[in-house]
């Protein structure tokens, strides 16, 4: 049996797994948008051409995105 | 054994196990040669400074690190992919210290998974340089952006497949080679069987 992919994109791949510290997770619970704010401006710093795609506690899921960021910049 | 591994890799503020502390960490999980599960992670730095050498090194800079994930989360985390796999990692004596002692902080614990050390293989099997993105190159494997966590996931997982392939590995499992010229390393695993060995050089003026 072949081992299963966790969190898969839409390629079956998985998407990548990271995160953001509690302080900004402690936004979910206040201000949602805020929080969004956040943590896609963090990523924009931490990791840029990866895209946000959802946000479950503790994690961050995140899609490939460098190749594609890298053609429009051309 | 090589059907379920970590491949895992650390960047870190400083050279000490003990004192110094991981800030970016990736790993990705592979079952029979699959990458199920793919992570990565910038770690704040809890009101310490990154030095700049570091910074130089890896392009990671204080401002990356202010939204960044907690340590205590990052490696529970970390050990949740982990489960019972086989480790890898290239120099796997420095990111085992890092894990034990982050382990040690968090939770008095340690981890008993066995290892391979991708470096102790290709000191035994290529002459000198042995640095990952060496190793890659003369391989002919791509290695972009070095000294990220995740790229040298990806470049220590191709290494052990060619090496794997030019000759089975399963034989280095918990093996660990140090440098003779320099001490044993100060924290090892319980179960790691550790040896000094040496450089190979390539002959200069064999030929003619």
């Amino acid at each position: 049996m072949p081992a299963e992919v966790e969190f898969p994109d839409e390629f079956g791949r998985p998407l990548l797994r990271s995160g953001v510290s509690d302080r900004i997770w402690a936004l979910m619970k206040t201000d949602k948008a805020a929080f969004m704010r956040e943590v896609k401006r963090y990523f924009a710093i931490a990791y840029p051409g990866w895209t946000v795609v959802r946000a479950k506690y503790p994690d961050i899921f995140l899609r490939d995105d460098r190749e594609r960021s890298a053609s429009v910049a051309e | 054994m090589l059907n379920d591994i970590t491949v895992f890799d650390f960047e870190t503020s400083g050279l000490n196990a003990r004192e110094d502390r991981v800030i970016e960490m990736a790993a990705i999980r592979v079952i029979d040669g699959e990458v199920v599960t793919e992570f990565e992670t910038l770690v704040r730095l809890d009101g310490r400074e990154l030095p700049p050498k570091v910074t130089e090194l890896t392009g990671i800079r204080p401002e990356m690190l202010a939204g960044a994930m907690d340590e205590t989360i990052a490696f529970k985390i970390l050990r949740n992919i982990m489960g019972g796999s086989l480790l890898v990692a290239h120099n796997a004596a420095f990111d085992l210290a890092f894990l034990h002692w982050a382990m040690q902080r968090i939770g008095g614990k340690t981890f008993e998974n066995p290892f391979l050390d991708t470096m102790t293989v290709a000191r035994d099997r290529f002459t000198y340089p042995h640095k990952l993105e060496d190793l890659c190159r003369r391989l002919g494997i791509g290695l972009t952006g070095a000294h990220r966590a995740l790229n040298d996931v990806y470049g220590c997982w191709e290494l052990l497949k060619a090496m794997h392939e030019e000759d089975p590995v399963d034989t280095w499992v918990n093996r660990l080679g140090y440098l003779r010229k320099y001490p044993p390393p100060e924290w090892v695993p319980e179960h790691a069987k550790v040896f000094p060995t040496d450089n190979k050089y390539e002959q200069r003026g064999a030929a003619g």
